[in-house]
């Protein structure tokens, strides 16, 4: 066997890694390229004469714009473009008086098209901007809503029969019939889109009130108002229903006369007639409660009873309990002391919580508020007091956990049907006997879903609970029941990752072992760090980042905190927007030398000759820009070599302007390709277009830290694009029976972006 | 419990595809297709976009907005701007000028700087003979509105620092009503020379906005004029009369609320409702109108106005439940 070759491989590989492997050159200074130089550019023929087209349009001499336009299509000189005769046809077009007249011609301008696909997209928006067209296409989105609920009534049943034999599938598909048809009962006689419609059709008629098609669209109009006042009058009367039923009769009064605001409604008048006699009758008893009752027969207040009250007015300001033989005559249910029984109870009740004794006292309350109102004017007080959640908090917070465990065992058994049915506007039998089945399968599967909902984050179920025992707490910071409300406390913090509020509370109870104390102060720390890591303004970042850093000085991330703040300060800017290397890269007008002129060796993919970093350029403030270079090992992991740089005024203006002008072209190109709204940005470029920018805005809420990103980094190297099947294949494997099913299901149409304005 | 794939319909057909572009495609970075307009197609893009929206209402409907969701006459200076900028050099022979000049006149004018509008103008007819007698006349009646404007009281910036001039609002009644009724006198008969164009609509804009500083002024002095809180909603009153047709009319109707609301809310922090002199029913005096201007603009569908009528009835409704439980009954 040759050694040789082996040997030969190994000297070529070390050449080669020799050769590859060195590190990249520190980058160099030029890292811009000089500003373009004039060319003396003259206008030429079609120049003029589209100067002279515009002049014309904006004066309005249709003659004088005619025959500019008639110069530019004779002329053929080297400035012509290929989109000016399309430009001018529409600057023409622009100058039409009749919006109809204009999006006909701009249709046919934009058929007509074959340069710009820009030019293209902007016509074809302006054509599509009819009110009318619209109105017809949400109205179409409503019975495509209707049609997609329809199609998949019958395609789920009968997809799932074709996968699992056809013994089920009578059942199947009369249960998926009887939801089809129950569904109607939750629409409302005029759906959001319809809405959508009508809103159209009115703002049609304010703009053309005069328009040959007016009346027919007045009498659609007036259709649909009618259609809004039924569905506005419908909700308004179903919750009027409700807090009618439940008894609170000022929210069922305020709802009927909003429903009324609709128009004339028998159930609504009447609801509003029971809630005012509702209302006037409880004025009424309230009137009564206020009123002096003359004192029973045979009864008499005496000077012991007088020497009680005073007794009683005394010591509410000193605290310092009523004297022995009073107790004792409370005791003794007012023996002596010539007062009722309820009377001497109520009083014992409170020489009781004053005395510490808290419980004792809460049943003394209790037992006099459960006997009748009408023995003892004081019985009603006594109830007052026990049952009103601010007088009595830890009744309320016991009696709170309770609803709460049983309203959280509820719905781990029936999931979504623990808040009832999902066609309420039917009546209960039929509802209810048609999610049977589906109640049944929830019931029989909720152990799994106990399982599996472990790592989905659940609702808080005990929040209100939480609320009352705070508020026990605040009430009575040395009450009885401290201890327990607080590990109650401690543990619903706990277990909801709330370690801040758990470590206060853990220093308030007793036999807290020091190493969990550290632990929970760890995890507290890290908490307030991230919380701080995520505020966006740069001034309440800092500030939160101190305070963690004050507030947890011992621990890890107290200490990270304090970097934190020291890096925020010394790397600080005043703006931080952003433009990657990859979307220089694919906006060379950006980076070229109308833009930024950026030396195109930092952008040409070769790490040898000096490269950008992926996170690329940034405007820091002022006229200062941020090139972030990779590092010599040429690592994008790894932080980048940053170098600060102050440019003109005049390429910062340049920069912006090609920024904008590009961003805004690559919109009506790219329907994905969406600068969103940032008004720090733009009055940021803005100033900078107007070379304003000589000092930086250091304001923090005057801070964007919007990045410019290529596509591929916004959506990845393949984008997902819509089927354009109307459809979407379904595949759906059921544990209940243990079948598969594969059936088309519809889409419903998108909601369009002010679909919130018409909830 | 069932779980559910979804698969799209071309999902398929898009795998395999996938496949081959993973292969082919070695960079998936591609340049994009950047403006290449020459100077005289970009300026004649941007100025057939403002000439459309040149006759709109502005007064009846809302400014027009561009693709991008921009106000078009904001949009249009701002795009003209940066294509001077870009352009800078084949623009230097100024053959654009005068069109440059005169679109700029025509945004400025709908966002309210006439002085700079005129400026504008000027420059424009000394250029262009084909514009002079239009840009003239632009320019002598966006200084007039400047003129008009310039009467009486203004709304000021309540952030910027005091200076030192006197502070216009603590005018007496008399000069200050007069002086606006000047504003409005000068900014009518310019309407009426003015009749078919589009300044009817940016003048009556400039009459509204006089009425709402009206309103205001009444709604600032309410404490120190005789019967000021009547007076106010009577201000309040006759600017939503005066002005039903306008793009307005909501936020008036809710201006208007508003003041039903702080004076409701005025009246149980000066008598509370535990108070011996709370009165239940000139508290219902302000509820009532309150509840009804809220609940009217909150049921206009497609505008933001109905979500902050509905919003803040609400929270006025849940303030008078508050009162509620004392003394007050709905």
């Amino acid at each position: 066997m040759n050694p040789r070759p082996h040997r030969l491989a190994l000297l070529i590989c070390l050449a080669a890694w020799l050769g590859c492997a060195h590190p990249a050159p520190p980058p160099g200074d030029n890292l811009l390229l000089p500003l373009e130089s004039p060319r003396g550019w003259l206008p030429e023929v079609s120049d003029r004469a589209a100067a002279r087209a515009a002049v014309a349009a904006l004066a309005d001499h249709p003659v004088v714009l005619e025959r500019a336009i008639a110069r530019v299509r004779a002329s053929d000189d080297s400035h012509k473009g290929e989109d000016l005769d399309s430009l001018l046809q529409d600057l023409e077009n622009s100058t039409l008086p009749d919006a109809a007249e204009y999006r006909a011609a701009s249709r046919k301008l934009s058929r007509s098209l074959r340069a710009d696909p820009a030019l293209e997209a902007r016509l074809n928006e302006a054509a599509d901007n009819d009110l009318l067209d619209l109105a017809t296409q949400r109205q179409r989105d409503t019975w495509e809503i209707y049609w997609a609920r329809t199609f998949n009534a019958a395609s789920e049943p009968l997809g799932q029969a074709l996968f699992n034999g056809f013994v089920f599938a009578p059942i199947q598909v009369s249960n998926s019939a009887a939801h089809y048809l129950a569904s109607f009962s939750n629409d409302e006689a005029l759906p959001m889109t319809s809405r959508q419609a009508l809103v159209l059709r009115r703002e049609y008629l304010d703009r053309h009130p005069t328009a040959a098609d007016a009346e027919e669209i007045r009498k659609l109009v007036e259709e649909g108002d009618r259609k809004l006042a039924r569905t506005m009058r419908t909700r308004r009367l179903r919750v009027a229903r409700k807090a009618e039923s439940m008894g609170r009769h000022r929210i069922a009064q305020i709802e009927s006369e909003l429903a009324l605001f609709w128009g004339p409604d028998p159930e609504a008048e009447a609801i509003r007639t029971r809630a005012a006699e509702e209302i006037s009758k409880r004025e009424g008893m309230r009137a009564n409660t206020l009123a002096a009752a003359p004192l029973g027969k045979g009864r008499r207040y005496t000077d012991k009873t007088h020497a009680l009250v005073i007794e009683l007015l005394r010591s509410s300001s000193r605290g310092s309990g009523l004297p022995e033989p009073v107790l004792d005559g409370l005791r003794k249910r007012g023996e002596g002391l010539d007062i009722s029984r309820g009377e001497a109870a109520f009083i014992l009740s409170i020489a009781q919580r004053e005395a510490g004794f808290e419980d004792p006292s809460w049943r003394t309350l209790a037992d006099l508020g459960s006997g009748d109102p009408r023995s003892d004017s004081m019985v009603r007080h006594a109830s007052h007091l026990f049952t009103d959640p601010w007088q009595h908090p830890y009744r309320a917070y016991r009696t709170m956990k309770d609803q709460q465990q049983d309203e959280e065992t509820r719905w781990r058994l029936l999931g979504n049907y623990a808040s009832g049915s999902r066609y309420p506007n039917l009546s209960p039998a039929i509802a209810y006997t048609l999610e049977a089945p589906g109640i049944l399968t929830t019931l029989i599967m909720s152990p799994l879903r106990m399982i599996f909902g472990r790592w989905k984050k659940e609702r808080d179920f005990q929040q209100p609970t939480a609320v009352l025992a705070y508020r026990y707490l605040g009430r009575n910071p040395l009450g009885v029941h401290r201890h327990d409300v607080m590990q109650w406390l401690f543990e619903y913090e706990q277990g909801r990752d709330n370690d801040a509020a758990a470590l206060r509370l853990a220093d308030f109870l007793p036999g807290m072992a020091s190493d969990e104390r550290n632990k929970l102060a760890e995890a507290a720390s890290e908490q307030a760090l991230s919380s701080a890591a995520s505020a966006r303004r740069p001034d309440r970042r800092i500030q939160m980042f101190r305070y963690t850093s004050m507030e947890y000085p011992d621990h890890d991330a107290g200490k990270r905190a304090g970097k934190e703040v020291r890096r925020e300060l010394e790397d600080g800017s005043a703006q931080k927007i952003s433009m990657t290397r990859d979307f220089l890269i694919e906006n060379p007008h950006v980076a070229g030398r109308k833009g930024l002129g950026i030396n195109p060796i930092l952008i040409n993919e070769v790490v040898e000759d000096g490269e950008l970093h992926s996170r690329g350029v940034s405007f820091m403030g002022g006229r200062i820009l941020r090139f972030d270079l990779l590092n010599e090992d040429g690592d994008e992991e790894l932080e980048p070599v940053s170098i600060r740089k102050q440019v003109s005024s005049e390429r910062l203006a340049r920069l912006a302007a090609v920024l904008d002008e590009t961003t805004r072209r690559n919109q009506l190109l790219d329907r994905d390709d969406i600068l969103e709204a940032d008004a720090d940005r733009d009055q940021f470029l803005e100033r900078a277009r107007l070379e304003e920018l000589n000092r930086p805005d250091e304001r923090p809420s005057a801070q964007s830290t919007y990045v410019y990103q290529s596509m591929r980094e916004r959506y990845g190297l393949v984008r997902g694009r819509e089927s354009v099947l109307p459809f979407d294949l379904v595949v759906q494997g059921s544990l209940q029976d243990l079948s598969l099913g594969a059936f088309p299901r519809w889409r419903p149409p998108k909601q369009t972006p002010d679909a919130f304005l018409y909830r | 419990m069932k779980r559910k794939i979804k698969i799209n319909g071309l999902a398929l057909l898009s795998l395999s595809a996938l496949s081959f572009a993973m292969g082919a495609c070695s960079n998936g970075r591609t340049e994009k297709i950047e403006a290449y307009y020459g100077p005289t197609e970009s300026l004649i893009e941007v100025i057939a976009v403002l000439r459309r929206h040149i006759p709109d209402d502005t007064y009846r409907f809302p400014p027009a907005t561009d693709f991008t969701g921009r106000n078009v006459y904001r949009s249009s200076l701002l795009r003209l701007e940066s294509i001077e900028r870009v352009q800078a050099d084949p623009l230097r022979s100024g053959y654009m000028d005068p069109a440059i000049d005169f679109s700029k006149g025509r945004s400025l004018e709908r966002l309210r700087a006439y002085q700079l509008a005129a400026l504008h103008y000027r420059r424009a007819a000394q250029r262009e003979s084909g514009l002079r007698d239009e840009a003239e006349k632009s320019a002598i009646i966006c200084e007039r509105i400047e003129e008009a404007v310039g009467v009486g009281l203004n709304f000021t910036d309540p952030l910027a620092p005091p200076s030192d001039a006197t502070p216009a609002w603590t005018l007496d009644l008399k000069t200050a009503v007069s002086q606006l009724e000047e504003r409005v006198a000068l900014l009518s008969l310019l309407s009426d020379e003015v009749e078919r164009t589009h300044y009817q609509a940016i003048i009556s804009e400039e009459i509204e906005r006089a009425d709402e500083i009206r309103a205001a002024y009444f709604v600032r002095q309410r404490f120190d004029l005789p019967d000021g809180q009547i007076r106010a909603i009577a201000e309040m009153r006759r600017m939503n009369a005066r002005h039903v047709s306008s793009k307005k009319r909501l936020r008036h109707m809710i201006d208007l609320a508003n003041l039903y609301d702080e004076l409701a809310h005025e009246y149980v922090e000066a008598v509370p409702p535990q108070d011996m002199n709370f009165d239940p029913a000139l508290f219902q005096d302000l509820v009532d109108p309150a509840t009804q201007l809220y609940q009217s603009v909150a049921s206009n569908d497609g505008t933001v106005e109905k979500l902050e009528a509905a919003r803040k009835l609400e929270a006025f409704l849940a303030f008078t439940l508050l009162v509620d439980n004392d003394r007050f009954v709905h």
